[in-house]
């Protein structure tokens, strides 16, 4: 219906009054031409400022420069193998705070009595930030990938217990009492009903996570590092290498970016029921 | 032949605490609805019509008084007692077919078996070439069909049904009302109905009770010996107008009530 509706809009005649009406859709092909100048715009003026020589190139080199940084970090530079790293450790602490703060959060959503005992200290904890944690993580588990991967995983779960434990709550009281009606008993309620109503919910918290994962990964790096993306950068920093530095900037981006879409993907992919 | 007695509703009373105050929801509530009958509470809405159905289904317990089905005290919601909401309650993430699927899947009947049934329910209730569609493509007349079904399914001893078409428009509504006259004639299930729509609670019933507002009791009870089957054209008959002017008189003293309540 949506789609019609939008086709419709589409042949009607448009004035240029129509675009300021909220939230009515406009043409696709001017949707998307939109989408891709709003790139366009950034490295139009990206160019005016270096190529004119507006901004000294030590602060912002030009876009070509950056380029040319790109494909001497990976030539040369070994940058594959700092990536690398960077998707090991962004991994792991997310996929351990994802393993244990699913079914924890499912349970807190579920069970008052859970709720009433970890809400609290979860709370609480979801309130101090993961940078902070360094100093202490470098004392207790020294500089390797065990203290990174522990400063994703403060960073991410306390955060994933509580946003999945909203959803788990969030699912209608109807589907729960329908089930009993039909037979349920209170486990099948749970396996049957509580668990697949929730999932689009959990994949799509996971989604939202790992981005923070992504920016919590950068500054565990900064610190006290010898690999990583983070650790070009600030090592760039030292040596003047804005070009890298920017370069490592728009890297992170699009892993994030890619990562978004996975979970995108997935989402379309195994919930083509959802309203 | 005179039915035996089906579900007895003996004495129930029910409250429950709001902002601090006990609310008196249901109150001494005494129902016997017979074998196969199709009986209908009709109240104004807010009378408690739904907390009693409630408590019949297992999903709340009384605060006095007890429910039997077929002599058996209800405790806890069970497959025995099949029901269908206002809101739609289907499982969006199954299908049609796997909908009305879900109880008999939870019984452990073999697949092929719960294949035929719940095939069988798609056609009656209309749904054919539909078995495959997720919820969210139907519309809510549909929806209800498939929950109808659904419960069905399940060979309930009594099927409970709480304002299942409140939430369609009215040309919906009255094919829906045909379509459960037409179910229930095939099938003869005892069904225990609440709405708060006077016509509608005549086209279908046996006897209508009419609650009054809140708290909630029986203040009348209405037989309706219309001849079956019936279809719509029965709305236009003058023995049905006499009923539902019976009703309605009932009904109003009862929504002005209801109203001074809300006042307070």
């Amino acid at each position: 219906m949506g789609k019609k509706k939008g086709k419709e809009s589409e042949e009607a005649p448009r004035g240029w009054k129509d675009f300021f009406n909220p939230r009515e859709p406009i043409p696709r092909s001017l949707y998307l031409a939109l989408t891709l100048s709003s790139f366009a715009f950034f490295l139009a003026i990206w160019s005016i400022l270096t190529y004119g020589r507006l901004v000294d190139s030590l602060f912002l080199p030009s876009p070509g420069r950056v380029f040319q940084a790109g494909y001497d970090l990976f030539l040369e530079l070994g940058f594959t193998s700092d990536i690398l790293n960077s998707v090991y450790r962004v991994m792991v602490g997310f996929i351990v705070a994802a393993l244990l703060g699913v079914p924890l959060g499912l349970i807190m959503g579920t069970f008052k009595a859970a709720e009433a005992f970890t809400e609290p200290v979860v709370g609480f904890i979801r309130y101090m930030p993961a940078s902070a944690f360094i100093p202490l993580f470098i004392l207790w588990l020294g500089i390797g990938d065990v203290e990174k991967i522990a400063i994703i995983f403060v960073g991410s779960f306390f955060q994933l217990v509580l946003m999945v434990a909203v959803v788990a709550k969030n699912v209608q009281k109807d589907l729960l009492e329908t089930a009993y009606t039909l037979g349920a008993k209170r486990f099948q309620v749970i396996r049957k009903v509580l668990l697949p109503a929730s999932l689009p919910g959990i994949v799509d918290t996971l989604r939202i996570i790992v981005g923070w994962a992504w920016t919590y990964i950068i500054v565990a790096e900064l610190v006290a590092s010898a690999s990583g993306i983070g650790y070009m950068i600030i090592s760039s920093q030292r040596m003047l290498r804005t070009g890298n530095i920017i370069f490592g900037i728009l890297t992170i981006g699009i892993l994030g970016l890619i990562t978004d879409y996975f979970f995108k993907w997935l989402y379309n992919r195994f919930f083509p029921w959802v309203e | 032949m005179e039915e035996p007695v089906k579900l007895h509703i003996h004495n129930v009373t029910k409250t429950y605490r709001s902002k601090g105050h006990e609310v008196l929801a249901v109150e001494e509530i005494d129902l016997k609805i017979k074998n196969k009958e199709f009986a209908t509470i009709l109240g104004p809405s807010g009378c408690g019509k739904s907390t009693l159905l409630r408590i019949v289904a297992g999903l709340i317990k009384p605060t006095q008084g007890i429910a039997r089905l077929d002599g058996q005290v209800i405790r806890e919601p069970g497959q025995d007692r099949g029901m269908v909401f206002q809101s739609y309650t289907l499982f969006p993430w199954l299908t049609v077919k796997e909908n009305i699927q879900f109880g008999l899947e939870i019984s452990g009947m073999s697949k092929p078996k719960q294949e035929k049934i719940a095939q069988e329910f798609v056609e009656k209730v209309g749904l054919k070439g539909f078995e495959r569609a997720y919820p969210k493509g139907l519309s809510g007349g549909m929806k209800q069909r498939v929950a109808i079904a659904r419960a069905l399914a399940n060979n309930p001893a009594i099927l409970l049904l709480d304002e299942p078409f409140g939430a369609l428009d009215a040309q919906t509504r009255a094919l829906m009302q045909e379509l459960l006259t037409q179910v229930w004639e095939e099938l003869h299930k005892t069904i225990l109905f609440v709405t708060h729509d006077v016509e509608e609670a005549i086209f279908l019933s046996d006897r209508v009770f009419v609650m009054t507002a809140r708290p909630g009791k029986i203040k009348a009870e209405i037989d309706v010996p219309l001849p079956r089957p019936r279809s719509y054209e029965i709305k236009a008959t003058e023995a049905f107008l006499n009923l539902k002017k019976q009703a309605l008189t009932l009904i109003r003293e009862e929504a002005i009530k209801a109203t001074q309540i809300e006042k307070t």
